[in-house]
This record gives C-alpha cells, sequence and structure tokens, in this order.
C-alpha cells in the first residue's frame, strides 16, 4: 500500500514538474548593498557582483541576473542607495528587498567595494518598509 | 496510553491545525482583529469542550443517532471535501517565491491522506511531535523579531475581515476524532497559547511591514520574516517560516481527512481504502474548484460545519445527559418514588375540589 502512495507523489511531481530551482551553492551570489541611479537607456544598477542596466527596475534586475556569473540574491541585500528618488516607489514595490534593508539617497552612483561596510557603520533611519508604508500612505491621502 | 496523554495530543493537534490560519491569515486583519478573532475561536472551542465532557460518546455518534444527524453528517463530509481542495491551495501560499502550486498541496494532501489512513492515532501523534517544532520555532522567530518592531506601527486599528474569522474554528476538527467519554486535560493553557500565537504573529507583522502593507501582502507573515536580524546580522529565516506552515498544513489536512474517516464509518462498515480514495480524489478536485467560490460562502460553510453544528450537536446530548444523570440520582436516592406520590396526591386533590 505505501507503494501506491510513493508512485502518487512521483506520479504528481513529474505532472506537475518541482516548483523550485535548483542552486549550485558554489555559484550562490548574495548582494549586500544594490546601488540604482536613471541612466540614458532607463535604469542603471551596481551590486559588489556587477552592473547591468534595463528599460526599468525590473529589467535591470533581469538583466543582472543574465549576466553574472552564478545565482544572484536581492532580498539578502542590507543597503539600498538611491540617486534620485523618483526610482524608490518602483523598487520598493518590487518586492525584490527585504523591509528591514536601509535606504540611503546620493548624488551618483559610486565604487561598490567597501560601501557595504561603510554604510554598515552610518545605519539609516529609513528602510524599505518605511518607504512603502509612506508610499501607500500618499495612495490613499 | 492514558485519557489525560491522549487529550494532550489532541490539543496539541488542535494547536498545529491552528498556526495555518494563525500565521497565514489572521495577520493581514492587524494585530487587534487577529486577537479578538483568535479569543472569539477560544471561547467557543471552550464552550465545546465543556459540552463534550458531558457526554459519553464522541461527537459523529452522537450525531448519528438522528436521521437528521446523520444528513448533517454527510453534508459535513461533502464540505470537509472541499474544504481539503481550498486548504490545500492555500497551502501553495507558504512558498511565494515558487510555482508551487499545485504540487505541494496535491503532495502534502497525499500525505495526509497516508497519515489518515492509519487511522486518526497516528494523525494525533503526528501533530504532538509537531507542535514541539512549530512551538520552539515560532518562539525564536517571534522572540528575535520584537526588538525591532515600529511602535508606531501598532496602534489599535486594521480592518476586519469578517470571511476570516470562521477560520479560527479549524482546531474544532479535532472534536471529530474523539470517541468514548468527553475529553480530560486542561484546556486552558492551550487555548490561550493559541490566541498569544495568533496576537504575536499579528503584532510581529505589523510592526516590521506595517498595517496597511500587512493587508495587502498574500503572506505577509513570511514577509515579515525576512527582517529578523540574530545577534544583529539579518538571517534568512523566511523558508524555515515556509516549512513550518507545511507542517501546520499537513496537521490540518490530516485532521479532516481523519474526520472523513470517522464520519464515513457511520456509513460504511470497512470505511478505510474508501475513505483514503475519496479523501484525495475529492479533495485534489477542489484545489480547483476552490478556486472559485467564493470567500462569503466558505465563510458561512466554516461556520455551520465547524461551528453551530458540533455545537448543538453536544449541546443537545449534553442536556439529554443530564436528564438521565439526574433520573438516575433520584430513582437511586428513592427520592423518585416520593415525587411520584406527591404528584399524584396533587392530581387527586385537585380532581376531588
Amino acid at each position: 500500500m505505501k507503494w501506491a502512495y510513493i508512485l502518487a507523489a512521483v506520479g504528481l511531481t513529474v505532472a506537475f514538474g518541482l516548483p523550485f530551482r535548483e542552486y549550485n551553492t558554489e555559484k550562490l551570489l548574495p548582494v549586500r548593498t544594490v546601488q540604482a541611479a536613471r541612466s540614458g537607456s532607463g535604469v542603471r544598477i551596481v551590486t559588489e557582483i556587477g552592473a547591468a542596466e534595463g528599460a526599468d527596475w525590473r529589467a535591470a534586475v533581469a538583466n543582472l541576473r543574465k549576466s553574472a556569473s552564478g545565482d544572484v540574491f536581492f532580498d539578502t541585500a542590507e543597503q539600498l542607495v538611491v540617486c534620485g528618488p523618483s526610482l524608490l516607489p518602483e523598487i520598493v514595490q518590487s518586492g525584490e528587498l527585504r523591509p528591514s534593508a536601509q535606504v540611503y539617497y546620493a548624488d551618483k552612483l559610486t565604487d561598490p567595494e567597501g560601501l557595504n561596510e561603510y554604510l554598515s557603520a552610518h545605519g539609516s533611519d529609513r528602510t524599505v518598509a518605511d518607504v512603502r508604508y509612506a508610499l501607500l500612505g500618499e495612495e490613499e491621502r | 496510553m492514558t485519557r489525560d496523554a491522549e487529550a494532550r495530543q489532541r490539543y496539541a493537534l488542535g494547536f498545529s491545525a491552528f498556526t495555518v490560519p494563525a500565521i497565514l491569515l489572521l495577520p493581514r486583519t492587524g494585530w487587534l482583529w487577529a486577537a479578538s478573532f483568535a479569543a472569539a475561536g477560544a471561547a467557543a472551542l471552550a464552550a465545546m469542550i465543556y459540552l463534550r465532557r458531558r457526554t459519553a460518546k464522541g461527537l459523529v455518534r452522537l450525531a448519528a443517532e438522528t436521521a437528521a444527524g446523520k444528513g448533517a453528517l454527510l453534508a459535513a463530509l461533502l464540505w470537509n471535501g472541499l474544504m481539503l481542495g481550498r486548504i490545500a491551495a492555500y497551502l501553495c501560499r507558504a512558498y511565494p517565491s515558487g510555482s508551487a502550486f499545485p504540487l505541494t498541496g496535491l503532495l502534502l494532501l497525499l500525505l495526509a491522506v497516508y497519515a489518515a489512513r492509519k487511522g486518526a492515532g497516528a494523525v494525533l501523534r503526528t501533530g504532538a511531535i509537531v507542535f514541539l517544532f512549530l512551538i520552539a520555532f515560532y518562539v525564536i522567530i517571534m522572540g528575535f523579531s520584537l526588538p525591532d518592531l515600529h511602535l508606531s506601527w501598532l496602534k489599535p486599528g486594521g480592518k476586519p475581515r469578517w470571511t476570516a474569522l470562521p477560520a479560527v474554528l479549524a482546531p474544532v476538527c479535532v472534536l471529530y476524532l474523539s470517541e468514548g467519554e468527553g475529553a480530560a486535560g486542561k484546556p486552558a493553557l492551550w487555548l490561550l497559547g493559541g490566541v498569544m500565537l495568533a496576537l504575536l504573529a499579528a503584532l510581529v507583522t505589523a510592526g516590521t511591514v506595517s498595517p496597511p502593507v500587512a493587508a495587502l501582502e498574500p503572506f505577509p507573515f513570511y514577509t515579515a520574516a525576512k527582517s529578523v536580524k540574530i545577534l544583529g546580522a539579518m538571517e534568512r529565516l523566511e523558508p524555515l517560516v515556509s516549512a513550518a506552515l507545511t507542517a501546520g498544513g499537513f496537521c490540518l489536512l490530516g485532521t479532516l481527512c481523519a474526520a472523513n474517516g470517522k464520519i464515513l464509518s457511520i456509513f460504511l462498515p470497512q470505511p478505510d481504502r474508501i475513505a483514503a480514495l475519496a479523501n484525495f480524489l475529492v479533495g485534489g478536485g477542489c484545489v480547483w474548484l476552490s478556486g472559485v467560490v467564493s470567500e462569503g460562502v466558505f465563510a458561512i460553510g466554516m461556520t455551520i460545519f465547524w461551528g453551530v453544528f458540533p455545537f448543538l450537536t453536544l449541546l443537545l446530548a449534553s442536556r439529554k445527559n443530564t436528564r438521565k444523570f439526574l433520573k438516575n440520582v433520584l430513582t437511586k436516592s428513592g427520592l423518585s418514588d416520593k415525587i411520584t406520590e406527591r404528584v399524584r396526591g396533587s392530581k387527586s386533590k385537585t380532581k376531588k375540589t
């Protein structure tokens, strides 16, 4: 009888496919700091893993994932540096970043080397959750 | 096994099953409403446990004593089938980043059917083991979340989602499994624990992602878990939230499958194999069907089959039992004859006048 259940489980998995991606643990690339700015072709993002451009935030994220040598994880990011506040709604509503990621404003994109340590030592009062809350409040008003 | 130990297993299974609405549904309504809903559910459950203690038979056997009760049991069986599909579909939300629908729900349903096929005892034992894992995990995750909450987001508020209210009655399904003498044990701490879990889950969610965002997210507690810091470092605990919800969901589905088996045993002499097949086929089919049924219909159905029907059955049975008990006491003490004589005497007097 046990075999009937095992066969049924295998059958269901074959029919609907596993809902999870397979990851190679050697190729996991967790992002720690994301910088984003408007550029000529849309949005440019810079991380420790690399940089990418796209028509909007989602496209830039997708392009970075394509060009990276492994699997990029954005929900590990601890800081978001935005050059131009108009980008913020698009970024926070995408759900890519964790709610407690700190938000910083800057004039231009900088070298990501050592940026995470610097920003960690100079914490921000504003988080992704704060921005999302403020945006919802504005929408309701 | 002693009656106390069996009762503890039952409460542990009910608690594990309750984690599904407490973690998945209630945080969307705000902490005040979540706690109020959970307290209302606990009060209803406490009343049913009290009545169950005054009856000598289980809920299913009591209902099966009358034709109307049998009809209601058949309706409950069909309803539970639909709910199996609904819960299995809902549990796919436990993995928001993947396309978990419908495989996660169907595999959990299959596992629950297998456990229930082994008997209600197997489901009870699993529930007791799962409870230990769930309580340890939720205490850790909520404990580490509390220091980072935004206090300004914890003002009482939120909008009540009335359709989520009857979901707090989910642990009532455990009452369908009990047989023989009324439940022993001390349910007060278990019920209080359930209310505290719902309150803390909603508090942590509201304080981390803010109440309006929590109301919009399909699984806000998962989003809140992304921000948990342990010793100052952010940890990725959200996959464990998915695992905990899966374990709780298995307990809820297993309870429903076992309850359906108990109900079918009233109508069929050897219901085990048919119950397993029916649970999987009906529940599996309803994974898709439940998507077209409105939230309001589910709310009404849960209120009837997990609230009104068990409560009325136990209430009527306990009243009948009380009458029998009083009759026995009066007969044994000889008071019954005296009362009869007095009644006859008073009747004859009224005739003379």
